[in-house]
């Protein structure tokens, strides 16, 4: 798995619309333009875990199911790791103590068929407070412990190749 | 009834029979056929008279291959665009999908406007 790992970034799901190589990985430290659908923000502060993958080319519908999938394998590697208790909004955000805690947005790039595609995945680990009005909480809010980020990436990539059968 | 004709430096040559019911012209061997006036007999043969279905293939579409949201336009009409250009954002399933042109060509109409549902199918804009 080839992984790129920036400082900070615009948008990782931008630059991962760049590489055509499945299973490319764009790891970014902070966030200048983390977004969510239809251009709303996500906060991408330092000590978040913010990344994205280019996925096969696949058909749309198995890529709706990939959505609800990473949300699945986050809640799930949430619970196991730190016993925290997530719950889904279906299809793409996972909240822990009715707070999001997790974003997920899947992109692709359509030219008759699919071109590529990318799913971006913004988890809150180590953020300590979130800019007013948001109603968002991170792992090390609620565990008051720090979280190691490429442990917890290598977790979802595994899961994720997983579903891929790879 | 033979008759040769000149069009253009090329020689055709015609046959003309009349039959009972019908006038059959030959052209090179290919056959067309004409009733008499006043007979009702089958007007089968009469192509040179028919209406073509009315296609203006100078314009080009871009359909939309999903359903979805339309929730965000890049070009406008009038607008040149070139192949691979990013034209509309469509949204489902929280999915956001960035249709790129498939030709070169100048964008004569956008047919939806944003924040409208687009079903699988749907011309999206004419290029001419």
């Amino acid at each position: 798995m080839n992984i790129k790992f920036f400082e900070n970034a615009t948008s990782t799901n931008e630059l991962a619309k760049e590489f055509n190589e499945p299973w490319t990985v764009i790891v970014a430290g902070g966030q200048t333009k983390g977004h969510g659908t239809k251009g709303t923000s996500w906060f991408s502060p330092k000590g978040g875990l913010y990344f994205s993958v280019v996925l096969p080319r696949d058909n749309l519908k198995d890529l709706e199911t990939i959505t609800i999938l990473g949300a699945f394998i986050v809640s799930k590697i949430i619970k196991q790791e730190f016993n925290l208790e997530p719950f889904i909004k279906l299809p793409n955000d996972v909240y822990v103590n009715n707070k999001k805690i997790c974003g997920i947005l899947t992109e692709n790039i359509i030219q008759k068929t699919i071109k590529s595609s990318v799913i971006g995945i913004g988890l809150n680990t180590n953020i300590d407070e979130f800019e007013g009005g948001l109603n968002a909480t991170s792992i090390k809010i609620e565990t008051k412990k720090e979280v190691d980020n490429i442990k917890i990436l290598k977790l979802i990539l595994t899961e994720l190749k997983k579903q891929y059968g790879v | 009834m033979n008759l040769k004709i000149k069009i253009k430096n090329k020689e055709y040559n015609i046959e003309i029979l009349e039959e009972e019911s019908e006038v059959k012209i030959k052209v090179e061997g290919k056959e067309f056929a004409f009733p008499i006036e006043g007979n009702n007999s089958t007007d089968k043969f009469l192509a040179p008279q028919m209406n073509l279905p009315k296609k203006d293939f100078s314009i080009k579409e871009i359909k939309a291959v999903m359903a979805g949201n339309l929730s965000d336009i890049f070009v406008k009409e009038g607008d040149t665009i070139k192949e691979g250009q990013k034209l509309f954002i469509l949204s489902a399933m929280k999915m956001e999908n960035e249709i790129i042109a498939e030709m070169d060509g100048k964008i004569k109409k956008i047919l939806f406007k944003v924040g409208d549902q687009i079903r699988e199918g749907d011309i999206l804009i004419t290029l001419v």
